[in-house]
């Protein structure tokens, strides 16, 4: 049985129901509806410091809060970076923040991605997936040497709607990861893979029992995920998925995250299958 | 031609045993594309089928007046056609080759044949085509469930 570090269970803010106030510094438009933005904070306190797989709660004054991952390097707090998708009233508020611009953040909260230090790490990602693994990435690559394999298999809908698309081609461009693409539906231009992203999972030759895997996106395509990694002798206990519910506090107190006999924001959203396979719907291995 | 690298990757491959595998690999011969090379045309006969060595075949829709649609891409390891098996022997789709690409092809009529005179392997290769179909179909499914844009 592989033998793993804890997961990064940090301690809670101080005040954690308290919003620091952070101003808009940078902006991307990722994709049609979707930006990563850049905070600092405004009220000339520390910056955030996370590992990966944490969120905050980010509150749009006079709109509501919602809970978003971190996406950015967690080595360099200063700038916060967070990847939004504009899918309600909140985050259509967020995303239409422009540089300048305060928004309240609360954070932060949640368990983080495991160390897979001396292991193999494959990394498996779908839509919006991409942003709460994408500091592992940051942070994989920086110190390379930690892992014999790296991977990285990503699939979304359209070419269009792909994140960190430039990052993307740096990432394989560099060769120090493995990357798989896939979308569910080309484009005239589009000269790479269509179809799910299990078949990439199979490529990426990572898939053994020394492999810590970490899968973020759709439930239904990381209970797919996950079989297809036990199936090719990924223990379960190695394998951790991203469980997001509706978080409101962030800090476990008013119950409507909860999850079995768990909270997502304070016990996840980082879990490993094992501890959840029952209760996405199928029996536990 | 030598299968022996390919047999881990290849879940056909990986399936036989050595008396089918030294078959197979009797009856192989490798073949290569470039990019954008076609290999085979919808309703064409299927005379042969494969297993990508290297490389990203696309099957595609071809459509009048318009680019032809990807519906699918195939990578290393995986069998290409599955008509040959099942009359009236005629390719649904087209199959194109995205990158350059090295295959290993079979003749359609003497697999067949094999497989008429030796009733394990007819069985063999019938579940192996029902997997390979049973796989696009969930595939396909999860595909039209538009997982990444109902988020």
């Amino acid at each position: 049985m592989t033998v793993l570090r804890d997961q990064a269970t940090p301690q809670l803010p101080v005040e954690p129901m308290l919003p620091r106030p952070f101003t808009v510094v940078s902006k991307k438009h990722e994709t049609f509806d979707t930006v990563t933005l850049g905070f600092e904070p405004a009220d000339g306190g520390p910056p955030i410091s996370f590992v990966p797989g944490q969120f905050t709660m980010i509150y749009v004054f006079g709109v509501g809060e919602v809970p978003i991952s971190i996406s950015g390097h967690p080595d360099h707090p200063e700038i916060l970076v967070h990847t939004i998708r504009a899918v309600g009233g909140v985050t259509n508020a967020i995303c239409a923040l422009e540089p300048g611009d305060t928004a309240g953040i609360r954070g932060p909260f949640g368990t983080g991605w495991p160390d897979a230090e001396g292991k193999d790490l494959l990394i498996v990602a779908g839509g919006i997936g991409l942003a709460p693994v994408r500091p592992l990435i940051l942070t994989a690559l920086e110190n390379r040497y930690r892992h014999f394999c790296l991977g990285l298999a990503y699939g979304s809908r359209s070419p269009s709607d792909l994140l960190y698309r430039d990052e993307l081609n740096e990432w394989r461009d560099a060769g120090e990861m493995s990357v798989g693409v896939t979308v569910d539906r080309g484009d005239s231009e589009w000269r790479g893979d269509i179809g799910v992203v299990t078949p990439l999972v199979k490529r990426l030759r990572c898939e053994t029992t020394e492999t810590i895997a970490v899968i973020c996106g759709p439930e239904v395509m990381m209970r797919i995920v996950a079989r297809t990694l036990e199936d090719r002798g990924v223990p379960p206990q190695n394998i951790y998925v991203s469980i997001e519910r509706n978080m409101k506090c962030g800090i476990g107190l008013c119950g409507h995250c909860q999850f079995g006999s768990d909270f997502a924001c304070k016990d996840g959203p980082v879990f490993p299958y094992a501890d959840v396979a029952y209760r996405l719907g199928i029996g536990a291995a | 031609m030598n299968l022996d690298n390919l047999r881990a990757a290849s879940d056909l491959l990986s399936r036989l045993d050595d008396k089918d595998f030294d078959l197979f690999e009797s009856l192989s011969a490798e073949l290569t594309l470039v990019p954008d090379e076609q290999l085979f045309k919808e309703h064409d006969e299927a005379r042969r089928f494969f297993i990508i060595e290297d490389g990203i075949m696309a099957l595609e829709a071809i459509r009048p007046a318009r680019p032809a649609t990807t519906i699918q891409t195939l990578g290393p390891g995986d069998l290409l056609g599955l008509s040959w098996r099942l009359t009236p022997h005629r390719w649904m789709w087209t199959a194109r080759a995205v990158t350059d690409v090295r295959l290993a092809v079979f003749d359609a009529a003497i697999m067949r044949a094999a497989c008429e005179f030796d009733k394990d392997l007819d069985r063999l290769m019938w579940e192996i085509v029902a997997r390979e179909a049973s796989k696009r179909l969930h595939h396909t499914r999860l595909q039209l469930l538009d997982l990444y844009g109902s988020e």
